[in-house]
């Protein structure tokens, strides 16, 4: 019976899959990574913070308080008045175009890449 | 009896006219059929068209695969209104590259590669010439190239997908005496 696959074949499919799924991880890590967040308390800008410095944030909504956090380059709802604390289960995000919402409280937080221009935070 | 796929590189007789014909023929209905099927995303296509090229260089040779695919390429766009639009002209040169990768590669290499080798070479040429050509005519953005090695994945897949159906071709075409016996005998 022939050979209907040769070695070349398995050869070149396993390095050209490792290759690019590998690329797609590394791009994906390197390039995605945010480096600062908005965060927005019923629908209007609140600030953007650096993910490069720890800091912890309330914001007011609704229904209270919403604590969020930022460290090690990530941030996440760390505690919520709202009902369900769906947004502290989503945990930490750190990449571009990453969200967290809080809903009830409508409180939200988006991660952001690029154009930090050197500036920690800015608050309007 | 007659060895049909000895003929290549002397004149172009009406058998080789008509068989080419009858692959090209076989390529639109595969691109016409193809373009209508649902897609993860609007610029991922399977390529199953770059069958019949893959087919004709495997048992007529390089020279037929070329014109093979050249053809369909054109009546493609043709067909599906896009002729002389800057879609079918990266169709056009990611055919053209496409198939002479997978010549270089079988002529080279063809004891250590399959069709389905072959193939993934061929739609590697097909993608990343396309990737190229969009990056130096359109979009000069950096982004873009971040997605080469999304296109080798998919290179893969589709390749692979390719290189089955064309052995299988291949192996229907041997079965009624037509095509090269150099490969199937040596694998």
């Amino acid at each position: 019976m022939r050979a209907l696959v040769k070695p070349g074949d398995v050869t070149l499919i396993v390095v050209l899959l490792l290759a690019s799924v590998g690329g797609m991880v590394y791009l994906r890590n390197t390039l995605s990574a945010g480096t600062y967040c908005i965060v927005y308390a019923d629908g209007a800008e609140v600030g953007r913070y650096s993910l490069s410095r720890e800091r912890v944030m309330r914001i007011r909504g609704p229904l209270g308080e919403t604590t969020i956090a930022v460290e090690r380059g990530a941030v996440s709802v760390i505690d919520s008045p709202c009902p369900h604390k769906v947004c502290m289960s989503m945990g930490r995000i750190s990449r571009v175009g990453e969200t967290v919402a809080c809903i009830p409280n409508r409180v939200l937080v988006t991660v952001q890449g690029r154009r930090e221009g050197g500036v920690d935070a800015v608050t309007r | 009896m007659r060895s049909p796929g000895r003929e290549q590189g002397s004149s172009w007789n009406a058998l080789t006219v008509s068989r080419l014909s009858i692959l090209v023929a076989v390529g639109i209905a595969l691109y016409a059929v193809e373009g209508n099927l649902p897609r993860p995303l609007p610029w991922v296509r399977l390529g199953l068209s770059n069958v019949v090229a893959l087919v004709a260089l495997v048992a007529f040779g390089f020279g037929q695969a070329l014109a093979v695919g050249v053809l369909r390429a054109l009546l493609g766009a043709l067909i599906s209104g896009s002729l002389f639009t800057p879609a079918s002209v990266f169709s056009l040169c990611g055919g053209v590259v496409s198939v002479s990768l997978m010549g270089i590669v079988y002529l080279q290499w063809g004891r250590l590669f399959s069709p389905i080798g072959i193939s993934i070479f061929g739609a590697l040429g097909h993608n990343l010439t396309q990737l190229g050509l969009a990056y130096l005519l359109f979009v000069r953005k950096f982004e873009l190239l971040l997605m080469v090695p999304f296109a080798i994945f998919l290179s893969v897949i589709m390749g692979t997908v390719v290189g089955i159906v064309g052995l299988l071709l291949l192996q229907g075409l041997e079965r009624v005496g037509i095509g090269r016996e150099a490969y199937l005998a040596s694998g």
